[in-house]
């Protein structure tokens, strides 16, 4: 149970390890508008931090374009199916 | 000698002896025979290729080359994972079909001409719809039912189009696809559909979170990464497959929000990890092309490992739904930190394999100034971490805690979980190992400074967005249509109508017949009755119809 006490304790330190991750976050983004680029294929390759900005929108698109789609038109009840004629397990 | 053992022959003689074999000789024969297949696979050497002629057809049915071999180790070694996997089950069907889907995606892997192609297909398929109906429930049967019709259809297509490219080019052997009508579209479609390219790609999340916990880890690996190696081998410059490779990578992403099973979520990260090859075939330059076989080979490992951990959550809790879990961590922390490995390899963090296979083709999409394309792949990865990295580890394994209380999973699922994240590690760190392997020698270094800067700021700023957006990411109890609404409801909804409306009419035919028989039936009774058949004969009439029947003997029997 070693692994799992470890875990816990891992948990239990999450206020402290989210600043360090931000923390990290910044220098990244620091680093990279410092840096001269490796690239210079897109326009974007230039812009500093553009990799960051673009992590944190898409995560945001992708999840208001899904549940805008889900709420619209895909989501159903769990027995969607089962109403439509489609034998359950129970 | 040993240069003639077709690995595939190997394994399905190798795997009847499984339908008898108990206990613990069956679990020893079981590991050991894919590890034999393996050995085998290994002493081929590239440029091997053995022939025969069968009915004037000129038939390659072994052909080794660095295309096959780095697929063909990839399914040797998910083999003998998969199999450690499930040496707990003690049932003999699963263990066979697994077996004979292995030998035959062995079979399509090695086939250098499209009749020995189209004959592993087959066996793939009737092999690994076992691996779902023998989950033994309603939901199982019916996915596999659907499963079966779709790739049968798909089976159908290949076999037109086999014999449209026969007719066409006189040849069978299975190169490059480069004729023009039927042949090539046939096959292409046969080929998108065992790949799940949308819109035929809605058997593999309807089917595969039915399958047996175990039997989805050989399904995972199989079916859409020969269609890969197919595409690789057909299709390879095929601009329209760039596209629906994009779409795909970002059509599983959609659905790996919505979906509430967390192995359905996994079954939609196939489609989308599927969709970089399908694009990077598309793209057809020697970078893609190796970026293709590349992130199958890593692919197969860790979504095998995601699954692992997924269906070890399902076997100690009975639970799949994100809603219906939480907190496992506690109980279950070697699988949670097994599956975070898989987890940081599909989503392409450093050190992990994903990474070094991923990153290729993207790679290739920016060398060749493809921007849409690369921004596209570059969102879909992003989704990807955060939905097998973030939203399934954080709803399963930590977040609110479920009140389930489970062991940890057996010790095979963690050996077998354990090779594969080892496996996920070592590709990671020792990159030049698995590149040695690819069909093209390219010079593509994963780890510079420049790749290493965007890929973190991009994993870390999409979790950032994560947890902004927590409490919308829960699983909701719910599903998701998807195309195969269309055969599930409208589709049922024709077949029975039309069942129903042959029924009437048929009844309607059999009550009018009925009616007219018995009609019948009473007037020859009422005739009988009356008498009147039985009435004298005035003798008159009896001497005239005498005469009758003698002229007519005379006429026809008696004459000169």
């Amino acid at each position: 149970m070693s692994l799992g006490r470890l875990l816990e304790w891992l948990v239990e330190q999450k206020r402290w390890m989210t600043w360090v991750t931000l923390v990290v976050m910044a220098l990244l983004v620091l680093l990279d508008v410092l840096k001269t680029p490796d690239y210079e294929r897109f326009a974007w390759d230039s812009i500093g931090g553009f990799a960051a900005f673009y992590g944190l929108f898409s995560c945001i698109l992708i999840v208001v374009i899904s549940k805008a789609i889900g709420y619209l038109i895909l989501y159903r009840k769990p027995d969607y199916y089962t109403r439509h004629g489609e034998r359950s397990d129970d | 000698m040993i240069e003639w053992l077709h690995p595939a022959l190997v394994l399905l003689i190798g795997a009847l002896p499984l339908a008898w074999f108990k206990g613990r000789i069956r679990r020893i024969w079981q590991v050991t025979l894919p590890l034999i297949v393996l050995a085998l696979i290994a002493t081929l050497d590239s440029g091997l290729q053995i022939n025969a002629t069968i009915m004037s057809f000129d038939l390659s049915p072994l052909r080794v080359d660095a295309t096959s071999l780095v697929f063909a180790y990839v399914i040797g070694i998910v083999l003998v994972i998969a199999n450690v996997y499930s040496l707990h089950v003690d049932d003999p069907a699963q263990h066979v079909s697994a077996m004979f889907y292995g030998a035959a995606a062995l079979g399509v892997v090695f086939a250098g001409d499209l009749i020995t192609l189209y004959v592993f297909w087959e066996i793939m398929l009737i092999a690994s719809v076992w691996l779902i109906w023998r989950r033994c429930n309603a939901v199982a049967y019916q996915a596999g039912m659907r499963y079966l019709i779709v790739h049968g259809l798909g089976g159908m297509l290949l076999f037109a189009g086999v014999i449209a490219y026969y007719l066409a080019t006189g040849s069978v052997a299975f190169n490059q696809i480069d004729v023009e009508g039927a042949a090539f579209w046939l096959i292409l479609v046969a080929f998108l559909i065992n790949a799940a390219v949308p819109p035929f790609h809605a058997w593999l999340p309807d089917a595969y979170p039915e399958a047996t916990v175990t039997g989805t880890i050989f399904l995972s690996a199989l079916t859409t990464k020969t269609a890969v190696y197919t595409l690789l081998r057909g299709y390879p410059g095929t601009d329209l497959l760039i596209w629906l490779g994009v779409v795909m990578a970002l059509y599983g992403v959609v659905y790996a929000v919505l979906v509430n099973d967390i192995r359905r979520l996994l079954a939609y990260h196939i489609i989308s990890q599927v969709g970089y090859m399908v694009a990077g075939v598309g793209m057809g330059t020697a970078l893609a092309l190796s970026g293709v076989a590349a992130h199958a080979f890593t692919h197969i490992l860790y979504k095998a490992l995601l699954l692992m951990g997924a269906g070890a959550v399902l076997h100690m809790t009975g639970k799949s739904k994100l809603s219906e879990l939480g907190g496992l961590y506690r109980y279950m922390p070697i699988t949670f930190v097994l599956y975070m490995i898989g987890a940081l390899s599909i989503s392409a963090f450093p050190l992990f394999s994903g990474f070094v296979s991923k990153t290729m083709i993207v790679e290739a999409a920016a060398v060749d100034y493809r921007a849409g394309v690369f921004l596209l792949l570059t969102l879909a990865s992003c989704g990807t971490f955060l939905h097998t990295g973030l939203k399934l580890p954080y709803f399963t394994f930590l977040g609110k805690d479920s009140g389930h209380r489970p062991q940890e999973s057996p010790l095979n699922m963690r050996i077998a979980m354990g090779i594969a994240a080892l496996l996920c590690f070592l590709i990671g760190i020792f990159p030049n190992a698995l590149y040695a392997l690819l069909p093209y020698s390219v010079d593509y270094h994963a780890y510079t400074a420049g790749h290493l800067l965007k890929e973190m700021q991009l994993l870390l700023f999409t979790g950032l967005g994560f947890f902004l957006l927590l409490k919308h990411l829960d699983g909701e109890n719910k599903i998701s249509l998807d195309v195969d609404w269309f055969y599930r409801v409208p589709g049922r909804h024709a077949v029975v109508g039309l069942r129903d409306w042959i029924t009437t009419l048929d009844q309607a035919f059999r009550t009018t017949f009925m009616t007219a028989l018995e009609r019948a039936q009473a007037a020859a009774t009422e005739f009988r009755l009356s008498g009147w058949p039985m009435r004298s004969w005035p003798t008159g009439a009896m001497a005239m119809w005498t005469a009758v029947v003698l002229a007519l003997l005379l006429v026809f029997g008696l004459g000169p």
